[in-house]
């Protein structure tokens, strides 16, 4: 069966949205790589409505020939889940309206390489919730940012399972959680 | 050399640090044991925010290291408690009231050993925006809450460095982070 992960960045408070904001200084190459890695065996890409529109307006504009992460978000499959975008200017991509959690529920079940989920926190959160998401992967910023959308907003906790743990040199931590049985 | 102020706190992985008491219990295993003990070794003193403090001093005295291992520690360490609403004289024995962030500042430069700090979200938070947090020490539980105080809420922003990351083995990381080295 097709595995649905989530990728995000995180502060180590729990911060989830505008990392634009706060984690440029902590990128580095090996980070990519390691995310990469983990989008191999990938075909499709799903986004919550907000984080579409903010990767919709940038990765365009990146030149897919030297830059091999725009060239694979510019070239693979997006899904939408929405219920109010009508048009996506981003392509090739489709919608996924009316329940989402069931949308991503029959993808699982139809034939296809992994799908991931590239922030899109909302998204993710009513994923955990119903316990649909197979793979948490969370690049854990060294920052605290005291506000914000934090990763999860309950209302009931959801256990998970620590798969793997790595140290970036520039402090991030990387974690990969997966559903616990 | 100064002495320095150590904040061991349970989180969830969704920065969720506020009553550990239940969330964290199936996550308490020896490594963590170990580590806590390790962290009230290293200490001669508890710094202690005014609602932890209140509830502490209305459960603890009166237990002993039999009903509760970290009893004996907590009733004998000395406390001190930062608050400006409190009055002296405390009624928890070994206690003595902090009213600002000099008061810390003398703390910290009197000799002996760490100063460590435990629940106190609030205090944490203030000690972190002032730069007088020398390590936050994390537990992080393999859970994700939702809802409860987070281990930072403040309308500013504080850089840190991971001193160094375990992974015990029930899935719980052991993190260390200072304060970010000035650029």
């Amino acid at each position: 069966m097709r595995k649905i992960a989530a990728h995000l960045e995180m502060s180590l408070d729990g911060v989830v949205d505008a990392p634009e904001r706060w984690a440029h200084d902590y990128f580095a190459e090996e980070m990519l790589e390691a995310a990469q890695a983990g989008m191999r065996d990938t075909d499709t890409v799903l986004f919550g409505r907000r984080t579409y529109e903010e990767f919709a307006a940038y990765w365009p504009t990146v030149d897919s020939g030297s830059d091999p992460f725009a060239e694979f978000l510019n070239e693979t499959r997006k899904l939408v889940a929405s219920n109010t975008l009508t048009t996506l200017a981003w392509g090739p991509a489709e919608l996924v309206s009316g329940d989402v959690v069931q949308g991503v529920a029959e993808l699982t079940r139809k034939p296809g390489s992994d799908v991931i989920i590239l922030g899109s926190p909302t998204l993710v959160g009513s994923l955990l919730r119903a316990g649909v998401l197979d793979v948490l992967e969370l690049f854990v910023v060294p920052v605290l940012i005291g506000s914000g959308k934090r990763l999860f907003d309950g209302p009931e906790p959801v256990p998970l399972r620590l798969v793997e743990s790595r140290t970036f040199d520039n402090g991030v931590l990387m974690v990969r959680y997966a559903r616990k049985e | 050399m100064a002495r320095r102020i150590l904040a061991g706190l349970f989180m969830t992985l969704d920065g969720v640090c506020e009553d550990p008491g239940e969330w964290s219990m199936p996550y308490f295993n020896e490594q963590v044991g170990e580590i806590i003990t390790a962290n009230m070794q290293a200490s001669d003193a508890m710094l202690l925010g005014r609602r932890t403090y209140e509830e502490w001093a209305d459960y603890w005295p009166g237990k002993t290291a039999e009903d509760d291992p970290f009893a004996g520690y907590i009733n004998s360490v000395p406390k001190y408690v930062v608050s400006r609403m409190l009055k002296e004289p405390l009624k928890w024995e070994g206690s003595t009231l902090i009213t600002d962030t000099d008061g810390i500042r003398e703390l910290k430069g009197k000799p002996g050993k760490d100063i460590a700090i435990s629940g106190s979200l609030t205090l944490v938070g203030s000690l972190l925006r002032e730069g007088l947090l020398d390590e936050l020490s994390l537990l992080v539980s393999p859970i994700v809450l939702g809802s409860g105080k987070r281990v930072f809420e403040s309308p500013e922003q504080v850089p840190l460095q991971l001193v160094e990351s375990r992974t015990l083995d029930n899935g719980v990381l052991a993190l260390r982070y200072a304060p970010a080295e000035k650029r």
